[in-house]
């Protein structure tokens, strides 16, 4: 087998804030939680079981922060979130029996698709245990699940070290009683690492951490490697820091792939395009138009959202499979450029919020599907690896 | 044209940095634009916040020294000192206030603006007001004043020299500073579930003159929400770029002399406004709860926010000094600078520092006898680094065998990686300098970051 010559390490914060309200029966906030379950973690978790099941080798690491894990463990979310569901999958009957013959019909027959997939996944599959998708992809040694502070909580702002402890051990406890595990790295709240903090985190058991890449570039002594190798602290905590060339290509809102003119439009909805009688079940008691996820039509380019023309998955699938390309053939560049400045094959650390995929960029968990098979079937030199075997 | 010896202005600006003592009168400093004013034939006359360092060394006499209670929620004393001597423009008065939390403080400054107009028994053409601190002068003008005949014809101006300095406070604070709870309504005085004194100035004066370089630098972003609130008063907003230009403060004070005054800005208001108090209170309960002015205890902490710039904020509870300044201390080379005085009980303040330096700040407060004391000291921080640092003297941690390694000796980094890609586990392949100096480590990474 050949080995890479460097490798790339996937990063996904996967974080919402706790929001559970059973006072009242329809809470706003709460469907940012349904939305990111139905655009975010179950197409990623679904692509990553099919990959795997297919036999294609891949290591990702995710930080599946405290108060997520949190909701997706609790019951009554779960059951608000098979209504929400339920609810889409009924507007989206309609809407595909509206627009037969019409542009929008393939459109919306792939969103009923993604729909009653989602709804299959979940609550067929899974019974509504969204964890123990999570579980199952760690046991079988392609994702590695990791933590975050307990309440996303910005360590830098603290002020005492009770509060860090606190933060960390309250985080490492809930990692525990969701995965069975403790976890062995830790994504700090917005890279919030202070002198002192890989202290706490040994204390907890935690053996690795990121920060921007001003964390170690700027870092005394001068880091011999940059941001391609980790650096130990005084505590003993690997501390991996984010690569920006890689960072750059999907987030940058000018030259990041997301911006592609055939992806998705977010924020044109339904729920304000829509006769609002029409659309007024799926809204929320109050009966304010408000964004439903459904959306008809394509970035275009620098126009009003009126002027915007319809989206088709299929081109913009095509784009993906392209950007996924580019992603690599970058990555492999770099590859070949750091290999004689580093001691071991370097490691370009590429962390991005989970919730881009899928729930901002729609194509997303798509572009990381080909991406991964992309690494695995087309080239040798750059292998995915999680930040902690790059060590071992 | 207009007679400009005519032309009466009142400042009242919350900062005394312009002003200093020189032989037991208050002057101003080069560069204001208060005496190229009186040149042009205007008269000036000038409120400050009390300040002992601009007190003359002998007692004033009681002639100069005013004291009254302004009635707000509850009475308050206020005492103002004039610092100047007869009918000399500008005519420069000091007021001595309670001390109250910073918002009230505030208040009541306005108030004593109000009550020195009165006082001069003399028309006030402009009130010029500067900074949130003084923004809700226009609205007690209008509430309380506006059928005095020294004060029926004055305009107000309001100078924001810095946009992201609102003054936004809890809408409980409106009762203690005597405002009615109904006007907390986003047509009225609320903004983004706080009280503004900002939006209050805005709304109410006649004229605001905004400083431009702030947008320039970029800092409107944070304050972007604002622009809503200048947007809706295009009509009387003046962009500066400096608020140095005598001629910028011509210009405007020429144009209010010359516009009609404006009718009371509260009845067309008040109709879509909350109805009563009781429905300003609903209309609370959609922001939550607001955090408490103050917890009644002593602290003062200091926070870094980038490599150049920290942030402090403090409490103290007790009532013996007047005054409130903050200390910087930079520990990389012992300098000591006082950044304010003019502080309160409770504040915050943004701090220049330096990259790559240790800080902490000290609150020290100022007795009725003009005693400095150190009253609080902070956490001490260190600053960012902002470029690279020209340390090289890493020490490398083969993984495999779990030994590190000092490049002792060795500044190439060239050689350095020569050497650990030549094998770079034992200390006999660092070469025959010899500089590998094999050391027991228990971590097992690629290379350790310490300092040797």
């Amino acid at each position: 087998m050949t080995v890479p010559s460097g490798y790339l390490s996937l990063v996904l914060h996967a974080h919402l804030p706790f929001i559970r309200h059973p006072e009242v029966p329809d809470f706003l906030e709460e469907d940012w939680y349904f939305e990111g379950v139905v655009e975010t973690y179950v197409p990623l978790l679904r692509r990553f079981e099919r990959l795997r099941d297919e036999g294609v080798s891949f290591q990702v690491t995710m930080s599946v922060t405290p108060p997520l894990a949190s909701m997706m463990a609790d019951e009554l979310l779960t059951e608000r979130l098979a209504k929400y569901i339920d609810k889409r999958i009924h507007l989206m009957r309609q809407e595909v029996k509206n627009n037969e013959g019409q542009h929008v019909y393939k459109i919306a027959q792939h969103y009923l698709d993604e729909f009653l997939a989602a709804r299959d996944f979940l609550f067929g599959k899974y019974h509504g245990q969204l964890l123990q998708s999570f579980r199952s992809l760690r046991e079988s040694g392609h994702l590695e699940i990791i933590t975050c502070t307990a309440t996303h909580g910005f360590l830098p702002l603290m002020q005492s070290l009770a509060a860090w402890r606190s933060q960390v051990q309250a985080a490492v406890r809930t990692h525990e009683h969701f995965f069975g595990v403790r976890p062995r790295g830790i994504w700090l709240a917005e890279c919030g690492y202070e002198e002192g903090v890989d202290k706490i985190l040994t204390e907890a058991g935690i053996e690795y951490t990121f920060v921007d890449s001003h964390g170690i570039l700027l870092g005394d002594p001068q880091p011999v490697f940059g941001v391609y190798a980790p650096v130990v602290t005084e505590e003993g905590v690997t501390v991996f820091a984010r690569d920006p060339e890689s960072s750059k290509q999907v987030w940058s809102q000018k030259e990041g792939y997301p911006g592609d003119a055939l992806y998705r439009e977010f924020y044109r909805d339904l729920g304000y395009d829509a006769d609002y009688d029409y659309i007024k079940p799926y809204l929320h008691n109050d009966g304010k138009r408000r964004n439903v996820g459904i959306k008809y039509h394509r970035i275009t380019g620098n126009v009003d959202l009126s002027h915007k023309e319809f989206y088709d998955p299929q081109k913009a699938q095509e784009k993906t499979a392209e950007h996924a390309g580019n992603f690599l053939f970058n990555r492999q560049a770099q590859v070949r450029y750091l290999k004689d400045k580093t001691k071991d094959p370097p490691i370009i650390i590429s962390p991005y919020d989970a919730e881009l995929f899928g729930h901002w960029w729609y194509e997303g968990p798509q572009f990381l599907e080909f991406l991964i098979r992309k690494l695995h079937y087309d080239q040798h030199e750059v292998g995915s690896i999680k930040p902690i075997y790059h060590q071992i | 044209m207009i007679q400009k010896k005519s032309v009466h202005i009142l400042w009242v600006t919350p900062s005394t940095d312009l002003f200093f003592r020189s032989k037991g009168e208050v002057q101003c400093r080069a560069g204001s634009v208060i005496p190229k004013l009186v040149e042009k034939g205007y008269r000036v006359t000038v409120l400050l916040p009390y300040d002992a360092t601009l007190l003359p060394k002998t007692k004033l006499a009681a002639t100069r020294v005013s004291a009254f209670d302004v009635k707000l929620e509850k009475k308050h004393s206020v005492e103002i000192s004039k610092l100047s001597r007869a009918q000399v423009s500008p005519a420069i008065f000091m007021a001595r206030l309670p001390n109250v939390d910073n918002p009230l403080r505030m208040a009541l400054f306005s108030k004593a603006a109000l009550s020195l107009a009165q006082q001069l028994k003399r028309n006030i053409d402009i009130v010029h007001l500067f900074g949130w601190e003084t923004s809700l002068f226009p609205l007690y003008l209008e509430l309380d004043h506006a059928e005095n005949k020294f004060l029926s014809n004055t305009r107000t101006f309001l100078t924001v020299n810095e946009i992201h300095d609102q003054g936004n406070f809890a809408p409980e604070i409106m009762n203690a500073v005597g405002l009615p709870l109904t006007l907390f309504h986003p047509e009225g005085l609320e903004f983004y579930g706080q009280f503004s004194f900002l939006k209050t100035g805005v709304m109410f004066s006649d004229g605001v003159g905004l400083v431009e370089p702030t947008r320039r630098n970029g800092r409107l972003n944070g304050a972007s929400k604002f622009s809503g609130v200048l947007d809706a008063q295009l009509f009387k907003l003046r962009r500066w770029n400096s608020d140095r230009s005598v001629k910028s403060y011509l210009d405007a004070y020429q144009e209010l002399l010359v516009m009609l005054k404006a009718k009371p800005r509260l009845p067309r208001l008040v109709k879509r406004l909350h109805k009563n108090s009781h429905a300003a209170e609903k209309y609370m309960e959609i922001w939550g709860p607001q955090p408490p002015p103050r917890y009644f205890q002593n602290y003062l902490t200091l926070l870094t926010q980038n490599p150049v710039k920290a942030y402090a904020y403090w409490e103290w509870n007790d009532s013996s000094f007047v005054e409130f300044g903050l200390m910087r201390h930079d520990l990389s080379n012992g300098d000591k600078t006082l950044l304010g005085r003019h502080l309160s009980e409770v504040g915050e303040f943004w701090i220049d520092v330096e990259p790559d330096r240790e800080y902490f700040v000290e609150l020290v407060g100022w007795t009725r006898t003009g005693e400095m004391r150190i009253l609080l000291r902070s956490n001490r921080i260190r600053t960012a680094r902002d470029k690279q640092s020209p340390n090289r003297r890493a020490t490398f941690v083969d993984m495999r065998t779990r030994r590190r390694f000092r490049g002792r000796g060795v500044q190439s980094w060239d050689r350095i990686l020569k050497l650990l890609k030549g094998g770079g586990t034992s200390a006999a392949e660092w070469g025959p300098e010899g500089v590998g100096v094999p050391v027991a480590v228990a971590e097992s990474s690629q290379f350790r970051k310490d300092l040797l």
